[in-house]
């Protein structure tokens, strides 16, 4: 039987995450990213996410769609959907117009002003292919980001959508979550 | 969106040429009104305002001599369909004036010329046509860019032709109807944006809490009452009432192309 093609992606565990921003201030200083850019920001959500008053805390990148947004806007094919699920921009084709920036439901290519280019997340395919996690998975301290392949994650212990957050089924978002379980109301 | 001047300016120039040729081919094709002199300089000029368009458009990219490579993802990307179908129209525009002689000549070559200008419209329309934006991911983004062509292009032609020929051409009715339609397209646009996502309903408020839109309302709106006039008057109408005219149209059309982008709230 024909090896099923591998569907890299993302699980973020918010019930783990504590907003300490080191996969962010990693990631920026592995690439060597300009001040005013991120591949990967982390935000304090809605505290009634869990139904409880509870202060929790998400880190999102590309999340490597199914259909990429990005790829359909792009006028030089510099977007690639890889067979492995990662979605690979290549700068060198790149002429700096935006459109995936507007195009990407997550807001998530960012204006290289030095560079005149635009630059993501490709999921440190580099290190994946050498056999090493990306670098926002090995700096976090809570092990709360991780390298899923989606053929083999149970779907119905993770969600592909948090509220506040765009509607992932509109370009097939690859990112998975595990939310954040309610606290117990303690009173005196 | 930032750098959006750029795009203001191409995507409002660009369809004003489109619209000013069609009217210019129904003139000279089916009407035969237009001296061979006339003809000559209103298809440069369209030819000019295409050029400008297409200059300060490359001048949103981050590296604009390397615009070339716009052109490699035809399949997938409208912006792509917008960079190759521009300059065909500007090519047939070229061709046009050249080589439409007969009445045969003139029809093949002045439909091949609308549908790649009418096939720029629709590639532009789609570029902004992403669930990403919610306010412009609406038929409203399609029938504003097509009116921008239909209303601009003809005034533009009008002005001309009053400039050229010194007894301007008349048609207030058309004028009238178009600019009508132009002031329900705001009403509608309001409308379709408050019954939509939350981002829609935050850009319909961003739309009307801005006096640029009342700018743009009260531009259009006298623009309509003044061809009203001429076409109740049956006056063919001075060469200056065509430049007020246009005037009116084209900063009522900038003013609502400035507000398109400036209010687009992403989701």
């Amino acid at each position: 039987m024909a090896k099923k093609k591998k569907r890299y992606a993302f699980l973020i565990n918010l019930e783990r995450c504590i907003g300490c921003n080191a996969c962010t201030v990693s990631c920026k200083s592995f690439y060597q990213l300009h001040p005013s850019m991120n591949r990967r920001f982390v935000r304090e959500t809605s505290e009634l996410l869990t139904g409880t008053a509870k202060r929790n805390y998400i880190s999102t990148s590309c999340n490597h769609c199914d259909r990429p947004a990005c790829a359909a806007a792009c006028p030089t094919g510099a977007y690639l959907k890889l067979d492995n699920g990662i979605v690979k921009h290549n700068q060198d084709r790149c002429i700096g117009c935006k459109m995936c920036a507007t195009a990407c439901p997550y807001g998530v290519p960012q204006f290289d002003p030095v560079k005149k280019k635009m630059d993501k997340c490709d999921m440190c395919v580099d290190r994946l292919e050498a056999g090493e996690q990306p670098i926002c998975v090995t700096s976090c301290p809570l092990e709360a980001i991780q390298i899923v392949d989606l053929n083999d994650i149970d779907e119905t212990q993770v969600v592909a959508d948090v509220p506040g957050f765009a509607d992932s089924s509109i370009t097939g978002s690859s990112t998975r979550f595990i939310l954040p379980k309610g606290t117990a109301v303690v009173r005196g | 969106m930032e750098d959006a001047m750029t795009l203001v300016i191409f995507t409002s120039l660009s369809q004003m040429a489109i619209g000013a040729f069609a009217c210019l081919f129904f003139l000279d094709a089916y009407q035969r009104k237009i001296s061979e002199r006339s003809l000559t300089i209103s298809l440069i000029s369209i030819l000019a305002v295409s050029a400008v368009a297409m200059i300060v458009s490359v001048f949103h990219l981050g590296h604009p001599f390397a615009a070339y490579r716009a052109l490699l993802n035809f399949g997938a990307s409208w912006l792509t369909r917008e960079i190759v179908f521009f300059p065909l129209f500007m090519f047939f525009v070229l061709m046009y004036a050249y080589f439409a002689k007969t009445k045969m000549q003139k029809m093949a070559l002045g439909w091949t010329t609308i549908l790649f200008g009418a096939a720029t419209i629709v590639s532009t329309a789609m570029i902004y046509t992403i669930p990403a934006v919610p306010a412009w991911n609406n038929g409203t983004t399609m029938a504003a860019f097509f009116l921008t062509a239909l209303l601009l292009g003809p005034v533009f032609i009008q002005l001309l032709l009053g400039v050229l020929e010194k007894k301007p051409v008349h048609f207030h009715k058309y004028t009238t109807g178009v600019a009508f339609l132009a002031l329900l397209l705001n009403v509608v646009t309001v409308s379709v944006l408050k019954s939509g996502l939350p981002q829609a309903v935050e850009s319909a408020g961003l739309l009307t809490a801005s006096p640029l839109f009342w700018a743009k309302m009260a531009s259009l709106a006298a623009g309509f009452a003044l061809a009203a006039y001429l076409l109740l008057k049956k006056k063919a109408g001075s060469l200056a009432a065509v430049t007020t005219l246009f005037a009116l149209f084209i900063v009522a059309e900038f003013l609502g192309r400035i507000l398109f982008y400036a209010t687009g709230v992403h989701l």
